[in-house]
């Protein structure tokens, strides 16, 4: 068993409220200098940066996770992470054609930028605008995204889009794989009101917000199936910002 | 004010029908449910965008007696299913947030139901 640096929940220049310097270079820098080996590309509402930063970072040892983090009609956060990268660019095309915005003001709401395997802008992603909502319920949403190999959590529950600010208490005919939670006294609310199994991102926007690792994961490698197994076992170990 | 004088005023559609003859002497609007819980008064009239079924449970929690979503939106099947089981008013309109509430208060405030 190894003990992993991670950050399951992070954003790339293609979210649109994330920093235009997000991309797979400034990251490279980043990531090495705060010790994240284990991260998820979690973009709102497309998967299309993924494969450029998996083929960025193949020569080195940062283990990238397949994500998104989808916004449903309830307004809702929810991150999906996926086993595999064609599954979760699957569903990133899924989503984006159930996004209700189409037509938006990039200089007002943001730049969506797609890299290439070099980390090189590629081009702009005009429509739709990323930081609309799904057309889908957050029970559609987590009932489609259990037809793959999947961990689905809601974001940051108690924040803006989180889960229990959105929705007052916990749906009861939903089963999650976790939440994410950001401080000591959330997790005691989560607890409190049933939830058992805890994940935890950077939710990074911008550079400074990758300057550190959210939690510590012990498993025997950085498979999908040893982090869906480290959640279950809680070998999730947060390290809290103050 | 009588729910169903308040539904009949302002041509309200009765999506989901419980009790009718309630007294309305409240209002909240509301689309994030945890500040609904903390601001609902007891028999209010709730208006809302949220249309996830856990408005019904806040609905209880907080008294309201009766949902109103404007702009002619829909409730998602499992929330009228659940308001079925609770009997819990669903109502909605045409109109937009603003229109609505802007009649329903004042027309509250002018028979001195608030």
């Amino acid at each position: 068993m190894a003990l992993f640096n991670c950050s399951f929940h992070n954003h790339t220049v293609l979210s649109p409220c994330a920093d235009i310097s997000m991309s797979s270079d400034l990251y490279k820098e980043l990531l090495l200098k705060s010790n994240i080996n284990w991260l998820a590309i979690t973009d709102h509402n497309s998967t299309r940066n993924i494969r450029p930063f998996i083929n960025y970072f193949s020569n080195t040892d940062i283990k990238i996770v397949p994500g998104i983090e989808v916004q449903t009609i309830e307004e809702v956060h929810v991150i999906i992470l996926f086993n595999k990268l064609d599954e979760a660019e699957k569903f990133g095309k899924f989503i984006e054609s159930s996004l209700i915005i189409n037509k938006y003001d990039p200089e007002k709401f943001g730049y969506q930028i797609c890299l290439n395997g070099e980390g090189d802008f590629e081009y702009i992603l005009e429509n739709p605008y990323l930081g609309s909502s799904s057309k889908y319920s957050i029970n559609k949403l987590v009932m489609e995204a259990k037809k793959y190999e999947t961990i689905v959590f809601p974001a940051h529950i108690f924040r803006a889009f989180g889960l229990i600010t959105q929705l007052g208490l916990p749906p009861k005919d939903i089963e999650f794989d976790a939440v994410e939670v950001k401080n000591e006294k959330e997790i005691e609310f989560a607890k409190d009101l049933g939830f058992s199994n805890f994940i935890f991102g950077n939710d990074a926007h911008t550079p400074d917000e990758l300057n550190h690792f959210s939690c510590q994961v012990r498993a025997k490698n950085r498979s999908f199936i040893a982090l869906k197994e480290a959640i279950y076992n809680k070998k999730v170990y947060p390290i809290w910002q103050h | 004010m009588i729910l169903e004088d308040i539904i009949s005023e302002f041509n309200l559609e009765l999506v989901n029908e419980g009790n009718l003859k309630v007294k309305i002497n409240a209002g909240v609007i509301g689309d994030l449910l945890s500040e609904v819980m903390r601001n609902g008064k007891e028999n209010c009239i709730w208006i809302t965008h949220q249309t996830h079924q856990n408005i019904i449970a806040v609905a209880e929690v907080i008294g309201a007696k009766a949902i109103l979503i404007p702009e002619n939106l829909n409730y998602l099947p499992e929330t009228l299913e659940r308001a079925k089981d609770m009997r819990i008013n669903l109502l909605k309109t045409e109109l937009s947030g603003f229109e609505i509430t802007g009649k329903i208060y004042k027309i509250l405030k002018d028979n001195g139901s608030i």
